[in-house]
């Protein structure tokens, strides 16, 4: 399941403070283009939007990323 | 597959959709129908074929409900995602060199709902034979015209029980050396900073001895992103480049291949039997695979791939699940 937009892991996948190694090509570029635009605006306005447009994602692609997401995030991720 | 003209007009004319690659000269031949095209005369089959008889024809990937084909010009690509069905995936084919190809190459992973519609396509070029002289070209079989400055993309919706994935195969890794970035941003580049230092980019790569054959590379969260060399030109000092590189990435020059060019490609594509596939002529080129037996991936080799952004020297497919 993928987390609630309040999980503090998102920010650090955002930030690249945390550095997942995502299968999914798309989830990798993804995250790429959203690290950029948060170092060019860290502004929390922009963190949201960006976490939403991951989120969005994730969600889309939740069923094919399975190992991705339990990697990332664990087996216990809260909805 | 690669088809006798005859043939690929044969399946226009039953009402099949395609995307179809060949050489310019033949691809004038098709008739109207539902496919787009690009110009290039080079492709993955069984074996690596140049080619200025033969077309290779895509049959559309998964169970599509609708076919849409729109061209866009520079200032209407910002839209191909918001044209895209929620669920489905968009081929697009670009012109090589057109005022829409660097457009795309520098916007494309900003325009609105990017990565979440898959894109995949390719660049057309022309044979390198004719470098200079030909113009890269997309068609669209429903105008029965060809263009050397718009994109033309087909739009597939696809059933619910089906979902498609973007997927991209690449030989290369960062080499251990030097973090490489840059302050500009495009494809033709004076300065950049090594390990946090200015430096000519030029002057670096002359004394470092690189062999350009071997690209850029960075890490992407796990996506490997290769930037390939186009030229230096140690005279006016700049860098000319097949894909823009970004601000805030860092790159490195690509680690050697630890065998022989052609034997990793085969190895890295075996098992990518995909309706939809596509490689570098770069990997063509520099894997001498003219005539090498190659199991997957078959499709063209193009002046540049695309896998919901532009890339280079990699292989892109598209895989459909079942859900």
């Amino acid at each position: 399941m993928v987390p609630i937009s309040s999980d503090p892991r998102w920010r650090q996948i955002l930030t690249g403070a945390a550095a997942p190694q995502f299968k999914s090509a798309g989830a990798g570029m993804l995250i790429g283009r959203l690290r950029r635009s948060l170092i060019a605006d860290p502004a929390p306005t922009n963190f949201y939007a960006c976490v939403d447009q991951a989120r969005a994602y994730f969600e889309k692609y939740e069923r094919v990323m399975r190992d991705d997401l339990a990697n990332v995030f664990g087996d216990g991720v809260k909805n | 597959m690669l088809l006798e003209v005859l043939e690929a007009a044969n399946r226009i004319e039953s009402g099949e959709s395609l995307a179809i690659a060949g050489d310019a000269s033949v691809m004038s031949q098709l008739p109207k129908g539902r496919w787009i095209g690009g110009s290039i005369p080079y492709f993955m089959g069984e074996r690596g074929t140049t080619t200025r008889q033969l077309v290779f024809a895509t049959s559309l990937p998964g169970s599509p409900e609708e076919v849409v084909i729109k061209e866009y010009d520079a200032s209407g690509l910002s839209s191909i995602h918001t044209d895209a069905p929620d669920n489905g995936y968009s081929l697009i084919i670009i012109p090589f060199g057109s005022q829409v190809h660097r457009r795309f190459a520098q916007d494309a992973p900003e325009y609105p709902e990017a990565f979440l519609k898959p894109l995949v396509g390719w660049i057309s070029g022309m044979h390198l034979d004719d470098w200079g002289k030909a113009a890269p070209l997309a068609y669209s079989g429903l105008t029965g015209r060809s263009y050397t400055n718009s994109a033309v993309s087909m739009h597939v919706r696809l059933p619910k029980t089906q979902l498609a994935q973007v997927g991209t195969i690449n030989l290369f890794e960062p080499g251990e050396g030097d973090d490489i970035s840059f302050d500009e941003e495009g494809f033709d580049i004076g300065e950049c900073l090594v390990n946090g230092s200015a430096r000519n980019f030029a002057d670096y790569l002359e004394q470092m001895g690189v062999d350009t054959r071997w690209p850029l590379v960075a890490n992407y969260a796990g996506t490997r992103i290769n930037v390939s060399f186009q030229r230096l030109d140690t005279t006016a000092k700049r860098v000319h480049l097949y894909a823009p590189v970004f601000r805030h990435v860092t790159y490195r020059l690509a680690a050697p291949l630890n065998r022989p060019y052609v034997d990793a490609y085969r190895d890295a594509v075996k098992d990518a039997h995909y309706s939809f596939a596509c490689s570098c002529i770069l990997n063509y080129l520099h894997g001498s695979l003219e005539g090498s037996q190659v199991e997957g991936a078959h499709g063209p080799a193009t002046f540049g791939e695309i896998a919901h952004q532009l890339l280079n020297q990699t292989t892109v497919y598209l895989e459909i699940t079942e859900q």
